[in-house]
């Protein structure tokens, strides 16, 4: 309770996979900077851990790995793309409507 | 297991078959073939394979045989059926390929126009380089007189017939105006790439230099039609040098039209159009060929309103003389204004100065453009050939002007960059973006004037997020409407997508309708995205063949959109990104 801000927080599939990821990089999604404000109350501030239960494993390590590319490329004009494979697309597509991303 | 059984059974379906059925099965079909065959041509029938022994098998055949005819009816009967069925497809086929025999007859009501009138125009007219024109005549004729297969719509059935005959004589003027279109599909549009551009036929022998390549320059005269779309096979067709689209019903041009870069002239006149796609200026610019540009009459967006229209020269003294008689007006105009301060109704006045002093600084901006340039940066030889041969003459013979021989002759005209309206910021999804005005494009229709700024200047909205790098969700739509069709994606998404993914795709789909890809590219990146993140409207000068020009068709309105807030702003020189690309060229 009482080191509310840490460095990391910890994301959680819905299969129980967990990735701990920079607060910075997860902030940028917009659902999860509202779920770790501070102000919030919510128990995911609190914890500093989010669980998504519509996420599963494979589809929340992409997510993460675009978090630390959008990260990366902060300050650069010439972002590469990032490779996303077909067979994920449509669940990528649910899960970054839903994570404001 | 009896054999009359298997017989009963439809054929294919029986897995692993036993040998002497398949035997069986396969003698069949080949004997069905011979008998069929056999009674109705004159050639020999297939003969037998030295494989099989004749007499058993010969046999067992005819058991087969007498099993099947009894089952249909009696030989007689039978035989006339089969007869009848094969001479009429014998005769659908033959009609397409032999011309003397079925081109008379006009009994048959499945006769295909389209054929026949073709080998009409080839049989009867011995030299068909003299006799172009009097096919052009016959074809409208013909058209109207007929009616379109079921498979096909109507509208494309004519524009088919119509291409079919232009194909037949390789003639690159396809003039498929004033057939009350209301749409053409790609298939009709891909039979242009076979066009082959007919040789000039000459007594003497030709030299090398008189080398002419066979590749056509395609002319397509799609006006007075009610097209609301294009097919996007349209911008495939690498080879076209003047497209017409002249009183039609479209409401925009996509920015595919850069993909013709050959086009030499363009008439967009009497359409619906607000903006055009900034991608065209490309086309104009020293990369291109276009030298003839009609947009006008079209409800395009206007950036300044003009208190008074009058033509000006399109040059350097042209524009220095327009600007002094603007600014002697606005000093008149002050004057009256500071003369009548005192009076009520001034309201008036100083509306009237507002627009007399943007209308001077935009023409002056136009002006400075033109003297930073010099002379001739703006004109050269070639362009003003091109602009006396276009004042003098009448469309339809500055077309065939504009020969391949001209297309390499340096032209040098650059459009001139004005004016731009404040940016449209949209956020991940599509929606627009806090603090951002509605976007030029969801303007209602009487907006006619969209005011902007000579500046450009414009600041991205506070993002923590990388505003260059796009967004999961536009790389997620990139990939999936790249490997599935719009069907498949609605049929595999879940029962409770969001609303607004749903529009997102159908928008999508519309735009793959018309641009034959789901993608568009950003016009200051390049790099291709499904949902655009800003959008908004440039002013430009692009005039290239047009030396006295109204005062208010000087600007016109050029749409740009973005893949990402950075792409609209260039922190460096604080100026909108992508001009120098086309002035400094």
């Amino acid at each position: 309770m009482a080191d509310q801000q840490t460095e990391y927080v910890t994301l959680v599939s819905s299969d129980g996979f967990e990735f701990k990821v920079l607060r910075s990089a997860a902030c940028l999604a917009g659902a999860i900077k509202r779920m770790l404000d501070p102000t919030s109350n919510f128990a995911e501030a609190v914890s500093n851990r989010c669980v998504f239960e519509n996420i599963n494993g494979v589809v929340l390590e992409k997510v993460c790995e675009y978090l630390y590319y959008n990260e990366k490329h902060k300050e650069s004009k010439d972002v590469p793309d990032m490779d996303i494979p077909p067979e994920l697309c449509l669940e990528l597509l649910m899960a970054a409507d839903y994570l404001d991303v | 297991m009896s054999q009359e059984q298997d017989h009963d059974l439809p054929e294919p379906p029986s897995s692993p078959p036993f040998f002497p059925q398949h035997s069986l099965s396969f003698r069949k079909k080949r004997s069905h073939s011979i008998y069929s065959e056999a009674a109705h041509t004159s050639s020999d029938p297939p003969v037998f394979s030295s494989d099989d022994p004749p007499e058993a098998e010969g046999l067992e055949n005819y058991a087969a045989h007498r099993k099947k005819r009894k089952y249909r009816g009696t030989w007689w009967s039978h035989e006339l059926v089969v007869g009848t069925r094969n001479i009429k497809t014998k005769g659908e086929l033959s009609r397409n390929v032999d011309s003397g025999v079925w081109l008379a007859s006009d009994d048959t009501q499945d006769s295909l126009p389209d054929a026949t009138t073709l080998l009409n125009h080839g049989v009867q007219h011995e030299d068909p380089y003299s006799t172009i024109e009097e096919c052009a005549d016959e074809e409208a004729v013909n058209i109207t007189s007929s009616i379109a297969p079921s498979y096909i719509s109507q509208d494309d059935f004519i524009a088919q017939q119509a291409i079919e005959c232009y194909l037949e004589l390789g003639d690159e003027r396809i003039d498929l105006s004033d057939l009350s279109l209301s749409s053409i599909s790609n298939a009709t549009l891909k039979s242009l790439h076979s066009l082959i551009r007919n040789p000039r036929i000459t007594n003497e022998a030709p030299s090398p230099e008189h080398y002419e390549s066979l590749t056509p320059f395609l002319q397509l005269f799609l006006s007075r039609n009610a097209l609301r779309t294009l097919p996007f096979e349209l911008w495939n067709l690498q080879n076209l040098s003047v497209l017409s689209l002249r009183n039609n019903k479209l409401t925009e041009l996509p920015s595919c039209i850069a993909k013709l870069h050959n086009l030499i002239e363009l008439n967009l006149a009497g359409n619906r159009l607000r903006w055009l796609p900034w991608e065209l200026l490309r086309l104009v610019g020293p990369g291109g060929k276009l030298r003839r540009l009609n947009v006008r009459p079209n409800p395009l967006f206007e950036g300044i309103e003009f208190e008074e229209v009058s033509t000006v020269i399109v040059d350097i003294t042209g524009m220095t003389s327009t600007v002094d008689y603007l600014k002697d007006k606005l000093d008149i105009a002050r004057q009256e204004s500071v003369n009548h301060r005192q009076l009520v109704s001034s309201d008036n006045l100083t509306e009237r100065l507002e627009k007399l002093e943007k209308q001077c600084a935009w023409t002056e901006k136009l002006c400075n453009v033109f003297r930073s340039r010099g002379e001739k940066g703006l004109f050269d030889s070639a362009y003003s050939a091109v602009r006396h041969c276009g004042e003098s003459s009448s469309f339809q013979d500055r077309v065939s002007t504009v020969g391949p021989a001209q297309t390499h002759a340096p032209y040098n005209y650059h459009p001139a960059f004005i004016a731009s309206t404040p940016v449209t910021f949209f956020r991940f999804d599509g929606t627009l973006a806090p603090y951002s005005q509605t976007p030029p494009t969801a303007l209602p229709l009487d907006v006619r004037h969209l005011p902007a700024s000579l500046l450009g200047s414009v600041a991205p909205p506070p993002t923590t997020a990388s505003i260059y790098a796009p967004s999961l969700l536009d790389l997620a739509f990139r990939v999936s409407t790249q490997h599935l069709s719009h069907a498949q994606i609605l049929s595999l998404l879940p029962s409770d997508t969001p609303l607004h993914l749903l529009q997102v795709l159908d928008a999508a789909e519309n735009v793959r309708k018309t641009n034959g890809s789901a993608q568009q590219d950003c016009s200051a990146c390049g790099r291709p995205f499904v949902i655009a993140r800003t959008e908004w409207i440039e002013y430009w000068h692009c005039a290239p063949d047009t030396f006295c020009c109204p005062t208010d068709e000087l600007f016109l309105p050029f749409l740009r959109r973005g893949c990402s807030w950075g792409c609209a702003f260039d922190p460096a020189t604080d100026e909108l990104y992508g001009h120098s690309e086309l002035a400094d060229n």
